[in-house]
């Protein structure tokens, strides 16, 4: 098998959104894009996977249905996991049942279930496999390649998580779109608009704040802004505080130990926050075996009080964005809203209310993401060249320089392709190599900033200190993802570079990870295969009894005593699990009883026709 | 100032027409080699000049991110991706330098007289102290809440700026230009834009 992925490129291309919450596909049909499902069932795939008995796992909707009785081994919101170090985690393992574990040297974050460990990567895979069959089964197709949506505010790290999570799953991210530049796509080709727009993304997990001017089919992103631990999920955490809050009250009971219990209580604090979209006032009940039910009320300003801080978290952001494109409100041609969140009245008052407009809120603000990410594949199939999408890199990038001071080489908000190179020398004669490190972030300090990688130049010819020149180039492609390349000027030589990622995989861990799935894959295969023919064999042989057993059964002394030889021997070799072996004997032995079958019957018939006679 | 003038008028060796960019044909579309000594101006096929036609610049931007973009050549081969790339990432910096008045100015300064931004960092004595004041009054105003005295800082700081900004894009100062006073008024700009971003005016 090789780890290359599919060279074909033919064939379909798809825009996923994967998202904190769910995750779907959509693609580019004849009349716009479409989302993409099974037959009668919803596009929106919870992004949970759960792990069964037997290292089995369940993805969607099914592994949603688990998170209460499985709480442990159901893992959700794992975008919030990925491209992240083991300490920049600490609310999520707070909150999150599953297990989160350090890795080594705890640049990664790994997620245990049944003693095994995974990557975020891992899991993310497992959620856009699932996506990846919807679309199969959609579209009758093979689907091998895809646009995937990450938040604009994701950085470099985060980035490249999710292009090796697609790998894993089989997939080739043409492009990493981010989620409110894809729904402005969406809304731009609907209403094929002119002018500055700003796109307000308010989802499970993530916000962002993006502002572009569209002209000529060209959507420039001028600023963007955000905050990757803000969403939804927030304020079902803040309802079940209050909810916790209530029951310890009342039985002086901590559930937070319990938890069965808190997802329970998670998922009716989500039902709860949805309710008071639509009403002004929400009663729940959840039976947690504590005697009575517990009841919960809440009404829509207390739920708005409750959510408040937050959302001025976001209108910060927005208001930072505009300052860094130069505009004011006023500037602002239209508004639009993006992100389940987004339904929440107190949202769109405040948003309309800052920018002095009503938001747009025709597109579906589940879907627009993974509408606006089908425009641009087709835009990468080759299909559309009417767009052209120009995005920015969300921080700035540089290294580390003198006393651990951090030197700017691009700036945040740069259009991407971008790139910038810097002269770099040594300090010791004879010096084979050069360390640079590379941060992102907007403070002075590198401590303050985080930390992508650290590139190692290797293989500079032996020259005294300081003689040697390398040119290193920082390339940052329409990904937003950060690629190095190096050359000694004197020398001509192209300097080697290994990639140390601070806080994901390395092009080796990710192939090991394809290996090891597809060995996996493999493996199940045959343990599933194992399962058929032991059911098939049981199945012949317990048929053939019976048949035997009967009295009228014409068979000869002969003939029954082979059968009774042939079931033997394939209980044994079922016992045995000897899948060639079994599989041969159970199709042999079929075909046989098959045709004694033919003939019994066939006598039967004959003999029931002379009695009627 | 001629030769980058002659470089952005160079003949398109596919059409024969004026390409009108270095990077690429603005007429045929034909992506180009780029020579060496090529500068951001002619990138865009703007004249070496301290104004810029800003939607003359803004149509040749988004003609040439449509050439050059690597989404529109995706199916070509590494290769060709790879020139994509480069050759957005060139455009890129060419739009940003020209479009922000100061990097346009300093960019221009560079290729006229190289160096002369870093052989006059030394400013006059009376400006860096009059600069120190105003920053210092500006905080003191601020702290104060007092909106009319912070103001009237600004608008001096602003004044200022403009007066220098006058003398900067103006061609006639870039015929024979004394780089030296060119390279002081930039960074005299460059400070009073820090007494601003500061105090949180700009």
């Amino acid at each position: 098998m090789s780890d290359a992925p599919p060279a074909d490129d033919k064939g379909p291309v798809i825009g996923i959104d994967l998202g904190t919450t769910f995750s779907l596909a959509a693609i580019m049909g004849k009349d716009g894009p479409r989302v993409l499902h099974r037959q009668d069932a919803d596009p929106l795939i919870p992004s949970v996977v759960s792990f069964l008995d037997g290292g089995r796992t369940v993805v969607g909707r099914a592994a949603r249905d688990m998170a209460v009785l499985n709480p442990t081994r159901t893992v959700h919101s794992v975008k919030r996991l990925m491209g992240r170090g083991y300490e920049e985690v600490e609310l999520e393992r707070s909150i999150l049942p599953y297990r989160i574990v350090p890795s080594e040297h705890a640049q990664l974050v790994l997620i245990e279930i049944d003693g095994r460990r995974y990557t975020p990567q891992e899991i993310s895979a497992l959620i856009l496999g699932e996506v990846k069959d919807v679309a199969e089964a959609a579209l009758g197709l093979p689907v091998t390649r895809a646009v995937i949506t990450v938040p604009a505010y994701f950085d470099d790290s985060q980035r490249q998580a999710t292009r090796d999570a697609a790998k894993i799953a089989g997939l080739t991210a043409l492009r990493i779109v981010n989620e409110p530049t894809a729904a402005a796509l969406a809304y731009g080709l609907d209403t094929r608009k002119e002018g500055t727009i700003v796109v307000y993304d308010l989802g499970g997990g993530t916000f962002d704040v993006s502002v572009l001017k569209i002209t000529q089919g060209v959507f420039k992103v001028v600023a963007t802004h955000g905050d990757t631990h803000l969403g939804g999920d927030d304020f079902d955490r803040a309802i079940m505080e209050r909810i916790l809050a209530q029951i310890a009250q009342q039985t002086g009971q901590d559930l937070r130990v319990q938890p069965q219990a808190l997802q329970q209580i998670r998922l009716s604090a989500e039902a709860l926050k949805i309710e008071l979209s639509s009403r002004e006032r929400a009663v729940l009940e959840i039976d947690l075996g504590l005697g009575a039910p517990v009841r919960h009320e809440l009404d829509r300003p207390g739920f708005e009080a409750l959510i408040r801080p937050w959302i001025d978290r976001t209108l910060a952001a927005c208001r930072a964005a505009l300052a860094d494109a130069k505009l004011s409100p006023r500037d602002v041609d239209e508004v639009v809203l993006v992100g389940g969140s987004t339904r929440i009245p107190l949202v769109r008052r405040v948003v309309a209310e800052a920018f002095g407009r009503t938001p747009h809120t025709e597109l579906d603000p589940d879907r627009v993401v993974a509408l606006g990410a089908a425009i641009q594949a087709d835009v990468l199939a080759g299909g559309s060249k009417d767009l052209l999408l120009l995005d920015v890199i969300p921080l700035s990038l540089g290294i580390e320089t003198m006393g651990g001071a951090f030197a700017k080489l691009i700036t945040r908000n740069s259009t991407v392709p971008c790139r910038a190179t810097e002269m770099f020398s040594t300090s010791v004669d004879n010096q084979g190599g050069i360390d640079i490190n590379v941060f992102q972030g907007e403070r002075e300090l590198v401590k303050d900033c985080r930390e992508l990688g650290r590139f190692k130049l290797t293989g500079l010819p032996p020259m005294p200190a300081g003689l040697p020149r390398v040119e290193v180039t920082f390339l940052v492609d329409a990904d937003g993802v950060l690629t190095v390349t190096a050359k000694e000027q004197r020398s001509g030589q192209q300097a080697g570079i290994d990639v140390v990622p601070s806080h994901g995989l390395t092009r080796d861990q990710v192939k090991a990870i394809i290996r090891e799935s597809i060995v996996k894959a493999r493996d199940d295969f045959a343990a599933r295969e194992l399962v058929e023919l032991r059911n098939k064999a049981h199945n012949l042989v317990h048929g053939t009894r019976r048949v035997l057993a009967m009295p009228e059964m014409p068979f000869t002394s002969e003939q029954r005593a082979e059968l009774e030889a042939d079931s033997a021997r394939l209980e044994s070799l079922s016992a045995a699990g000897d899948v060639a072996g079994l599989k041969a004997a159970a199709d042999a032995f079929g075909q046989k009883t098959q045709a004694l079958a033919d003939a019994a019957i066939g006598a039967a018939i004959k003999a029931e026709l002379n009695r009627g006679a | 100032m001629a030769e980058a003038a002659a470089s952005a008028a160079a003949v398109c060796p596919a059409c024969g027409q004026p390409a009108g960019s270095t990077l690429a044909c603005l007429d045929c579309g034909r992506l180009l080699e780029e020579g060496a000594d090529v500068d951001h101006f002619a990138r865009l096929g703007a004249p070496r000049s301290p104004r810029v036609d800003r939607p003359a610049l803004e149509a040749a931007y988004i003609r040439l991110s449509r050439l050059l973009h690597p989404d529109f050549h995706g199916g070509e081969g590494e290769e060709a991706l790879e020139r994509a790339n480069r050759g957005s990432a060139l455009l890129n910096e060419a739009w940003s330098v020209l479009t922000d008045d100061q990097a346009r100015l300093e960019y221009l300064l560079e290729l006229v007289d190289p160096g002369a931004l870093d052989r006059n960092k030394a400013l006059p004595p009376a400006f860096l102290a009059e600069a120190m004041e105003l920053s210092e009054d500006l905080e003191a105003a601020q702290t104060n809440e007092d909106r009319r005295a912070a103001a009237a800082i600004v608008v001096r700081v602003r004044e200022a700026m403009a007066r220098r900004a006058a003398t900067l894009d103006d061609p006639a100062s870039w015929r024979a230009p004394d780089t030296a006073r060119l390279a002081r008024l930039l960074h005299e700009q460059r400070v009073d834009r820090r007494i601003l971003r500061d105090a949180g005016v700009e």
